[in-house]
């Protein structure tokens, strides 16, 4: 990771009257990195972009955009970012070029050429002169990606910006990002969707209940360097709740486990856990036909540090109901970032 | 929208000057009385310019006034001619009217005073009557202000009406671009917040000026609508007007939940100050009470200082009072917007989206 952070934010608190929606977070964002922040419905990740974007007050705290806070230069600092709100934050009844000028003019950037260079950037060249209401979905996004770059920030803030998005616009903005990436653009990057982090961002942090769960590089988040510590078993038939509850008693607290219908899935923080949970399931009597050892997705370590999965449904996927925990106690991740 | 209203409510209640048939009374007289003093009386009155008399029975009239019709009945009952002839008891007149038509009976009593004193005083002076028979004067109605007419009224209540209508609905717009996102966007940009409430204001502002032109641009062509007074002050005026629809519409912003909820909230109190401002029917059909409450309405002013102007032949001093109440009310909104927006700030720009 490059030493210099773009963005930094120290100690921030925010609170909705006597909610506290953030409490004492500290993040840093480099140029040339894209930081994925997740977490659950009201874990904090829009309420701390908004924090950056000024429009909430710190109750405690500081945010520095490229050395500057808010407090000593709002001019400096608000041009310093670009915000992609979750909404077609558009005017529908405007042109594609005409809105990209409007948010250019507010920065004094709304230039004729400036537009055209931007939207020919996020491929609506071809686009300019159509109303906005008449753009697909992806276009709109695109577009409310290009409002957001009309004043060339250093930073820039996506709130859930593929929501509604079909899977090849969703490409496309990726590689729009990718390449404000390699400009040196700092980009911080919330989603609910899992399978999005783990091509795009460089280092994930994770929030719940408005505090940082863990941050890291997904490799540092999972905790692995091999991967023996995530082992799913083939059933030959269903685990029964005794079974299940059975088997766990044989295993060490800090091992998850999960069974979802024919599978059963083992996570251990190390090899030598996972040596001893396997060795347990064999003393257990559980019949099972196979193992395969891997590490965990994204969003099996996603759900395991926030605390969202819960015992399983075999009515669901198996992605859905990863992973269970053991005497309530959460999964410790390898990088021992955590902080909360 | 304003234009169609507005040439429609002139079109109701424009009465041509010199055709007194185009608004004569209906009347019913019910005769229970053979006495020849009665009998001249009622011929008097069928034959009347400003009435539609006609003879009915008691029932019949009963009933029309029961079903509302807006008939004013007349009831001469029995022994009237020679009761008033005497004068020693004075007879009882039962005037019938609906509820509604309090006005209408008024202007009856009044005719039939007039018909029946000079009547009597053919039988009491004779003779001598001659020249008392007929009015001793003639009357010549001129318009007060010549250039104007009865359009006038209906262009400027619909006008003002339309502005507010036109003030809210700049607000739901701005409800809208929170709900849409579109406010963060727009508060993330390093531009104060005054600055961008002022642009709005100008923006709405700017519409309501162009709305007054189109409008009475219209009147003026098609009805003649004209400004008879000072164009100073209908400028001053129309300006002013234009500053209090933006001021309306900042204020519905601060203070409006839903844009579905505020909408129609909104229009309900549109529609109230519209009426209770005599923006719909001139201010002396209404009650004495409303009167003098609506004076603490912005479109009572408003309506009072455009109309003096256009078909009042108001001058600009006179049209400084109606400038200053406008402008005390638009100054209020806005002080009352600026702090609901100052307190929507406060708690954070776009919390429900974000919490």
């Amino acid at each position: 990771m490059p030493n210099f952070p773009m963005l930094s934010i120290r100690h921030l608190t925010v609170r909705y009257g006597d909610r506290v929606a953030v409490a004492e977070l500290s993040l840093d964002v480099a140029r040339g990195e894209i930081l994925g922040l997740l977490g659950p419905n009201g874990s904090g990740k829009s309420s701390t972009i908004a924090a950056i974007a000024g429009l909430l007050r710190l109750v405690s705290g500081e945010i520095r955009l490229d050395g500057l806070t808010r407090a000593e230069r709002p001019d400096a600092y608000h041009r310093r970012f670009g915000l992609v709100p979750q909404e077609f934050a558009l005017y529908e009844e405007l042109s594609v070029i005409d809105n990209a000028r409007f948010f250019g003019g507010l920065y004094g950037t709304g230039g004729r050429d400036r537009a055209a260079e931007v939207l020919d950037f996020v491929q609506l060249g071809d686009r300019a002169r159509v109303r906005v209401g008449h753009l697909s979905g992806g276009m709109k996004r695109r577009l409310n990606l290009a409002c957001a770059l009309m004043h060339d920030p250093d930073v820039l803030l996506l709130d859930e910006p593929t929501a509604g998005v079909d899977v090849p616009s969703r490409d496309t903005l990726f590689a729009l990002l990718r390449e404000l990436r390699e400009r040196g653009m700092a980009i911080v990057y919330t989603t609910h969707h899992l399978e999005e982090v783990e091509p795009l961002c460089d280092r994930l942090a994770v929030m719940k209940q408005g505090c940082l769960v863990a941050s890291g590089t997904l490799a540092e988040l999972s905790g692995l360097t091999d991967a023996s510590c995530r082992v799913s078993a083939r059933l030959p038939e269903a685990l029964s709740r005794i079974d299940e509850c059975a088997l766990r008693s044989h295993m060490s607290p800090e091992v998850a486990l999960s069974t979802c219908g024919h599978e059963l899935t083992i996570i251990a923080p190390d090899a030598a856990a996972m040596r001893r949970a396997v060795r347990a399931l064999a003393l257990s009597g559980v019949p099972f036909d196979e193992l395969a050892a891997g590490r965990p997705t994204c969003e099996q370590i996603y759900l395991s540090l926030t605390g969202e999965g819960a015992s399983c449904d075999p009515a669901l996927p198996a992605s859905d109901a990863w992973p269970a925990r053991i005497g309530g106690s959460s999964w410790p991740t390898a990088a021992g970032r955590r902080s909360a | 929208m304003p234009i169609l209203l507005a040439s429609m409510f002139g079109a109701l209640f424009a009465r041509p000057l010199h055709r007194p048939e185009s608004c004569r009374m209906p009347l019913c007289v019910v005769v229970e009385d053979d006495n020849p003093l009665t009998q001249n009386i009622v011929a008097d009155l069928l034959g009347h310019v400003q009435l539609d008399a006609h003879l009915g029975t008691r029932e019949a009239a009963l009933r029309s006034a029961a079903l509302a019709r807006r008939c004013v009945v007349l009831v001469l009952p029995a022994g009237f001619g020679t009761a008033t002839r005497s004068r020693k008891a004075p007879p009882s007149v039962p005037l019938l009217h609906d509820a509604r038509s309090d006005f209408e009976a008024r202007w009856v009593e009044g005719i039939f005073t007039e018909v029946v004193m000079r009547r009597l005083a053919r039988e009491w002076l004779g003779p001598l009557a001659t020249g008392l028979s007929e009015r001793p004067f003639t009357v010549e109605r001129q318009q007060a202000v010549p250039t104007a007419n009865a359009y006038a009224h209906s262009f400027c209540g619909m006008t003002i009406q339309y502005l507010l209508f036109w003030g809210m609905d700049s607000g739901l717009l701005l409800l809208r671009e929170r709900r849409r996102g579109l406010w963060r966007r727009v508060r993330v940009a390093p531009v104060p917040l005054s600055t961008l409430l002022l642009g709005k204001v100008a923006a709405t502002s700017g519409i309501a000026l162009t709305m007054i032109a189109v409008t009475f641009g219209f009147g003026w062509l098609v009805f003649g609508v004209r400004v008879s007074g000072s164009a100073v002050a209908f400028v001053a005026l129309a300006v002013a007007v234009s500053l209090l629809a933006a001021a309306t519409g900042l204020f519905v912003a601060a203070v409006g939940g839903t844009e579905g909820r505020t909408r129609s909230v909104a229009i309900l109190v549109i529609l109230a100050l519209a009426m209770l401002g005599g923006l719909w029917l001139p201010a002396f059909l209404l009650p004495e009470w409303v009167r003098t409450g609506s004076l603490a309405l912005p479109t009572t002013w408003a309506l009072r200082g455009l109309e003096g102007v256009v078909a009042g032949g108001m001058t600009g001093a006179e049209a400084l009072p109606s400038l200053a109440a406008i402008l005390a009310f638009t100054v209020v909104l806005l002080s009352l917007a600026l702090a609901g927006f100052a307190w929507r700030e406060v708690r954070g720009i776009g919390v429900e989206d974000a919490a």
